[in-house]
């Protein structure tokens, strides 16, 4: 048996998990960071746009301060978000920031003298600023606030924390896929884990284990996620006795995907002029939001879609229903330096060329607001597991709420990762350093018990796992989405349960390797489909509206659901249970 | 025009199959590009075949393999600038794990570890020292150019000398050390990127062909980087 100890763990080497393992090491704690893919290829590098901080630096941002930064967030959150966690978020992320500064992000800076903005108005930054970190517009905001390196601040941030995990000396481990939780009673003792690259299973003990796993975007079909956001370390928790995930159906879709392949085309389209329009090459924003048109927020322009689709004013094209996006009037020049990824997944992934042709959007999946629920020191221990915290993503702490402002999410991972760490470390001092032989025995055993049930049960005909996990994601984008009611999520529960039932005589269709794609898709598949029924069984019960979530027969939102959703896994009756609690007393 | 393209897959997994070899496949694509295609072979064909990818955007830097003998991503690689006929195989230069696999991950991982130094400064010394500096934007958009590797491997693929020479260190490599070297925020001094980077395995290996100026999918301007920085480490040479 291979087994590594360490007195921390960190499951996930995206931004949140990077972060809180450099701080851990920082603190001279021994830790160990495991991730499915190299780190540099999470989610995280995919981030565009930036991160919201108010530092008051550029001419568009010069009133800004935590507090208007706070009530942006608050109001975005439609009621579900922590006033406590959204304070202490508004103004670490300051320090963040200046503190990413120094670990060589390069931030765009402030140019003084005058500058023509996107609407034609002038501008004149001020010589006292000039070369401090500036900040662009992003929807949602009363002040320009969010500080970016062009157009690929995710990646210029997981460049950073890996040039800084390496000046720690932090042990990474990667294609290492985590399958479970070894629980000692209600601690978490570490992770079992899948070593890709051998086919064995390793164990992973440690007296504190944090989650940064990213979020559960993959459930849907149609999502601009990377394709290994499927939720893992929301299944991990939701497979062990107790474990708690909360505000499951808060999942926020964006306006302009590209069709058919959701590869994000950014809100800077629509921010530097570009228009929308139907099937009838009608501006239909000008009929739902006549004050904010194209500008209007993700949620406001999704829910027109899919609006205007039912009045049957989408396009159809080969591969469904989409939008067009028009910025040919911004001109080759502007397109070609402002929005040059743009045109090039335009070209790549459509084959149209922007300058010339609209392009195809629709709304799809973009980000998960709900999670592994923890207090407000990224822990689990007051919903009743000790040892296991949560970070970034993959945590549900109530900063969001309902609706996440976009730029809140890349600056959520670093401030919670940093967080997380601290309350590690203290858990760590204050635990002895006993850990259970038997537990991790056990674990081991349960896991190899399945991978050689995998092996045996390869080549057997009938459904394979791929097709499970694809049919959940076409029946997540179809009744789960921007849209949802009653008749669609029963039958999208209908149809979860039945995956759940048919899944245990699945087969791996190919001959057996634990490393093949095949067994990874296996091993993640269960816990798929029941994230999925958690997330239909929490939609369903919230009947009301607020923020993302909409559903058709309660469109106005209710004082009575004003409270975040816990839900857990009942395995005696294979199902979801739901209750709710109060955003403030969680202490 | 027939739309049917005949691929070839180089298929080895280490310690599982006996010997490598080509797998033909025939196959309508659906989608438009090779990484599309790929993924409709393991969906519909053949669920074994291994390939990284993951954001399928051309940012992750996962997906990288030989399209037609040439190292490409195979997310941003359009089925239409190919023939009818494709051969995919691995990145040459990095450790096979399986088809088209390859541990890009231990390269990078190996070239953090090569770069770094442990500054012991407090966060707050951090921001302090972030607060008393201003940067023009042009100092920082040159960084950001030199920052935008994804680390997919292309280029040390490419480059013949670090095919045949495997202590050299390889393009990516270099152009990061010269990336840390031009930003002022970093603290250290010249000689240290002159003590690591001044030797055969380091600057003065790279013959400069420049096979991996034309091989980056970012069009990093590896050719320019490459030869700033070995005109900087050469002046040192001379002045120390
Ligand atoms: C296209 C796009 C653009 C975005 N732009 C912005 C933006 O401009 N601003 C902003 O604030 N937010 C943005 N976001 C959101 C933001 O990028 C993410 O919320 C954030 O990066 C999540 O970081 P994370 O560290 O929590 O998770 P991730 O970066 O997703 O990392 C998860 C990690 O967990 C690992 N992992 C997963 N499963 C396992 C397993 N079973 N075993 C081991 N390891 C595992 C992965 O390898 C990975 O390292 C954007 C999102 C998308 C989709
Ligand atoms: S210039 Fe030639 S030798 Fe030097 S790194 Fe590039 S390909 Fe290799
Ligand atoms: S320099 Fe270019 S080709 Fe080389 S690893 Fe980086 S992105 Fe890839
Ligand atoms: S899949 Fe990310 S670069 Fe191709």
């Amino acid at each position: 048996m291979d087994i590594s100890y360490s007195e921390a763990l960190v499951v996930g080497g995206g931004l949140a998990g990077l972060r809180a393992a450099i701080e851990l090491k920082e603190r001279g704690i021994d830790v160990v960071l495991i991730s499915i893919v190299p780190p540099l290829r999470s989610h995280s590098s995919a981030a565009m746009g930036g991160v919201q901080a108010a530092l008051a630096s550029s001419f568009m941002g010069a009133s800004d301060s935590p507090c208007l930064h706070y009530q942006d967030t608050i109001n975005g959150g439609a009621g579900i978000a922590d006033p406590a966690v959204v304070d202490y978020f508004c103004h670490s992320v300051i320090d963040s920031v200046y503190q990413l500064d120094s670990w060589g992000v390069p931030w765009t800076r402030v140019s003084a003298g005058e500058r023509i903005l996107s609407d034609g108005r002038m501008i004149v930054e001020k010589k006292d600023n000039h070369g401090k970190i500036t900040a662009r517009n992003f929807g949602g905001t009363a002040q320009w606030r969010t500080c970016y390196c062009s157009d690929s601040t995710g990646h210029n941030l997981m460049r950073a924390h890996l040039r800084r995990s390496a000046a720690v000396g932090l042990p990474i481990v990667d294609r290492m896929q985590a399958l479970s939780l070894i629980m000692s009673d209600n601690t978490c003792e570490g992770v079992t884990a899948l070593d890709l690259r051998t086919g064995k299973i390793k164990l992973f003990q440690s007296k504190a284990t944090l989650l940064a796993t990213g979020g559960y975007g993959r459930l849907f079909e149609y999502s601009t996620n990377g394709s290994i956001c499927n939720g893992a370390g929301q299944a991990l928790v939701l497979s062990i006795s107790g474990g708690t995930l909360s505000n499951m159906e808060a999942v926020q879709f964006h306006p302009t995907a590209l069709m058919p392949s959701s590869v994000l085309i950014t809100e800077g389209c629509r921010g530097d002029g570009g228009y929308l329009y139907n099937n009838k090459m009608e501006r239909f924003m000008l009929k739902y939001a006549p004050e904010a048109k194209e500008l209007a927020s993700r949620d406001v322009i999704s829910r027109s879609m899919i609006l205007e689709e039912r009045l049957g004013n989408a396009c159809q094209g080969d591969s469904g229903s989409h939008f067009w996006l028009d910025i040919r009037h911004l001109g080759r020049e502007h397109i070609s330096t402002h929005l040059r990824e743009v045109a090039e997944n335009a070209f790549c992934f459509a084959g149209v060329d922007p300058v010339h042709d609209l392009i195809p959007v629709y709304p799809a999946q973009h980000y998960t607001m709900g999670g592994i629920r923890t207090d407000k020191s990224l822990s689990t221990e007051k919903y009743g597991i000790s040892g296991l915290f949560a970070a970034g993503e993959a945590a549900c702490w109530d900063l969001h709420g309902f609706n996440r402002l976009g730029g809140n999410s890349l600056g959520e991972t670093i401030v919670a990762g940093e967080f997380a760490a601290v309350t590690m470390s203290d858990y760590i001092q204050k635990k002895g350093s006993r850990l259970s032989v038997s537990a991790a025995d056990d674990e081991f055993g349960k896991q190899s018990e399945r991978l050689l049930r995998l092996e045996k049960q390869s080549g057997k005909p009938g459904l394979s796992y791929v097709s499970i996990i694809s049919s959940v994601q076409s029946l997540m984008s179809r009744y789960a989405g921007v849209f949802r009611n009653e008749e669609g999520l029963n039958t999208a529960r209908l149809e979860l349960n039945r995956l759940l039932e048919q899944e245990p005589d699945a087969a791996i269709a190919g001959s057996f390797s634990a490393t093949s794609p095949e067994t990874t898709a296996a091993l993640e598949c269960r816990g798929m489909v029941k994230l999925a029924l958690a997330v239909v069984g929490c939609a369903l019960k919230r009947k009301e509206s607020r923020g993302c979530h909409n559903r058709d027969d309660y469109p106005e939102m209710s004082e009575e659901f004003c409270k975040r959703t816990l839900c857990r896994w009942n395995s005696i009756s294979e199902s979801i249970e739901i209750d709710y609690e109060d955003i403030s007393p969680q202490g | 025009m027939d739309k049917c393209k005949k691929v070839k897959i180089f298929r080895f997994v280490p310690g599982s199959d006996l010997k490598p070899r080509f797998k033909r496949y025939s196959v309508v694509p659906t989608g438009d590009t090779v990484l599309s295609l790929i993924l409709q072979i393991r969906n519909e064909v053949d669920h074994s075949l291994k390939f990284d990818y993951v954001c399928r955007a051309g940012v992750c830097g996962s997906c990288a393999m030989l399209i037609n003998g040439r190292p490409a991503l195979a997310c941003r690689a359009r089925l239409d600038d190919y023939g009818s006929a494709l051969t995919l195989a691995p990145l040459p230069g990095f450790l096979l794990l399986g088809d088209l696999s390859v541990d890009t991950g231990s390269y990078f991982i190996r070239m953090y570890q090569n770069q770094a130094m442990n500054l012991h400064r407090t966060k707050e010394e951090e921001i302090a020292y972030a607060l008393s500096c201003r940067h023009d934007n042009e100092t920082m958009l040159r960084i950001y150019e030199l920052d935008r590797c994804i680390e997919c491997g292309c280029c040390v693929s490419a480059c013949a000398t670090a095919q045949m020479n495997s202590s050299f260190v390889g393009a990516a490599e270099l152009l990061n050390a010269w990336r840390i070297m031009v930003d002022p925020r970093d603290p250290r001094d010249d000689e240290f990127w002159y003590r690591l980077y001044a030797t055969d395995n380091g600057v003065f290996g790279c013959t400069a062909l420049l096979a991996c100026d034309s091989s980056c999918p970012k069009n990093i301007p590896l050719a320019s980087s490459l030869a700033s920085f070995r005109i900087a480490l050469l002046k040192l040479g001379v002045t120390t």
